[in-house]
């Protein structure tokens, strides 16, 4: 079965440490294409609340997740001037990611389903960052994404709604893990994305030559263990080197060689896993998506890769990139399109491949 | 709602233990409730599981109830009511040790998981603590018509804003440096 017309869905986005609430509409066009629209996307940022542990702690996020939601909802449907009896779903984040989030978001999204007779829609986590840029640039399928979040180093290949190839994913650690704790060695504030990138601006990328695991290997699979120890260790020496706090150019330095050193490792990944989709002319698309793609000099540099090999290259805005609900409103949407709904019975998962066929990497947990 | 032949449609208001207990066990119950009020622009009640505990305990004149969950680590959630099931202390984490000196009186009688913790320290002491039949958890009903004499009392109005929830526990969470944020 498949649902025509206008779908209005709102989104619950809970796994990790934005708490946020949208309400999207997919429009089916008599062309047989399709059209997004973002009606409203309220997120509540918890920054502030795990800021002082440099990372995001699990219990504090359920507790400000379940503060803050019912809020966030009723600003969504205001903002979207939209009703209970508007809504044709409701679809929530239902993994992966952190548990006690999953649970407050899912369940707030079962409570709402049950009262208003709702249809639920269950998300997974990834789908809604795999599937945003269909919902900002209309894309069609099949097409290449490179998956790079907080939790997640991913490529895959985006053949439908609910089906993925995966190509390659960390062995370890995430890049964004990799940022975070980069950022948190040299004291530059939380999240460590950002933190760097503003750090590196100043810094001379050439300075530090640090390994690039994996690099120019078969496969397109990612490693950032080793390089995060190589940073620590540099950093240490710069300290006995400067006996005692390292300078701001320093600093500078390291962030910049840090961030050039990812942004090879990934173009070279990339670049092998655009051999490995093998796409065929006319769907060569590579789309970058999770909250790393907001770091201009990593998009620069897959970009020029992308451009390099003839590939369009895709990347949402980045407020649609980090977290939000716009995204798990519009995974839900065209889920719900393709007649996919869930009973009230299903459970959150703190572990849910996109690709439940690739090979577990057990260096990498959940991650992978 | 099926057994009861009711729709959303015929309820006046909702209510929801709040804890304590466990921090993922009580978010479940309280996320789904506050989904569901929030749907329906219905109140929500809010009541301390140590309460719904005590609603079914029936105590002999003179007797004070003593509602004790095991919230493990050595420490019991508590709190007391007299024989009419006023709350004579607020809900409450406590050692074992710390629990006696709040529990005045000359009977008692015990109620919930922690009951039979509470009850022996309590006879080491010499002091009697019976045990209470009621169940040791709490019971939905309990929470039914503790909310129903709340609203009679109060009216609808005064739960328009959804309660929190009551962990009475900090996170386990260690700053950099290995300091307690939450300590005292």
């Amino acid at each position: 079965m498949t649902r025509e017309g206008v779908l209005t869905i709102l989104g619950l986005e809970t796994s990790c440490d934005e708490t946020a609430a949208a309400v999207v509409r997919r429009h089916a066009e008599e062309s047989g294409g399709f059209r997004g629209e973002i009606l409203s996307n309220a997120v509540f940022s918890q920054i502030r609340e795990h800021a002082p542990y440099g990372g995001v702690v699990p219990e504090i996020a359920a507790r400000a997740h379940i503060e803050h939601l019912d809020g966030l909802i009723v600003r969504a449907l205001e903002e979207a001037h939209v009703g209970w009896d508007d809504l044709d779903a409701i679809a929530a984040t239902a993994g992966p990611g952190l548990i006690g989030g999953v649970i407050v978001g899912l369940m707030t999204a079962k409570g709402i389903a049950l009262a208003r007779g709702l249809p639920l829609v269950a998300v997974n986590h990834l789908e809604g960052h795999a599937l945003t840029a269909r919902l900002t640039d209309g894309i069609a399928f099949p097409y290449l994404l490179l998956l790079v979040s907080g939790g997640h180093s991913q490529l895959l290949v985006v053949e439908d709604v609910g089906r993925y190839r995966r190509l390659g994913t960390t062995i370890d650690d995430a890049v964004g893990e990799a940022f975070d704790k980069v950022a948190k060695m040299m004291h530059l504030g939380f999240p460590g994305g950002p933190a760097v990138e503003r750090t590196a601006k100043t810094g001379d990328a050439s300075r530090f030559h640090l390994p690039r695991p994996l690099m120019g290997k078969p496969g397109c699979d990612f490693s950032f263990s080793g390089l995060k120890t190589a940073v620590r260790q540099l950093i240490e020496a710069q300290r006995i080197e400067a006996e005692g706090e390292l300078t701001d150019q320093l600093r500078a330095d390291i962030a910049a060689s840090f961030q050039a050193t990812v942004a090879d490792v990934l173009a070279d990944r990339v670049a092998h896993a655009m051999e490995m989709a093998n796409l065929p002319e006319g769907s060569r698309r590579f789309v970058v998506a999770g909250g790393v793609a907001s770091n201009q000099t990593l998009r620069a540099r897959l970009e020029a890769t992308a451009a390099e090999r003839g590939y369009d290259f895709i990347v949402p805005p980045v407020k649609l990139c980090t977290d939000n609900g716009a995204m798990i409103a519009w995974a839900g949407a065209e889920r719900f399109a393709m007649g996919m709904e869930d009973g009230l019975d299903i459970s959150p998962l703190a572990r849910w491949p996109l690709d439940p066929t690739a090979q577990a990497k057990p260096g990498a947990g959940v991650k992978a | 709602m099926a057994e009861a032949g009711l729709g959303f449609a015929d309820l006046d208001a909702l209510a929801v233990t709040i804890g304590p207990g466990t921090f993922t066990g009580l978010r479940v119950g309280l996320a789904a409730a506050r989904g569901l009020a929030l749907a329906r622009s219905l109140p929500l009640v809010g009541v301390t599981t140590l309460e719904a505990l005590a609603e079914p305990v029936r105590a002999e004149p003179g007797e004070a109830i003593v509602a004790a969950f095991d919230a493990k680590r050595g420490e019991i959630y508590l709190q007391t009511f007299d024989a009419n099931h006023v709350a004579l202390s607020e809900p409450m984490l406590v050692s074992l040790e710390e629990a006696l000196t709040h529990v005045h009186g000359d009977a008692f009688v015990c109620a919930g998981t922690g009951a039979g913790l509470l009850a022996a320290a309590l006879a080491a002491k010499g002091i009697v603590a019976r045990l209470s039949d009621a169940p040791a958890q709490p019971d939905a009903r309990s929470v039914g018509r503790l909310a129903a004499a709340r609203l009679a009392a109060e009216g609808v109005d005064a739960f328009r804003i959804a309660p929190a929830p009551l962990y009475l526990r900090a996170p386990d969470a260690k700053l950099p440096g290995g300091i307690d944020p939450f300590a005292a």
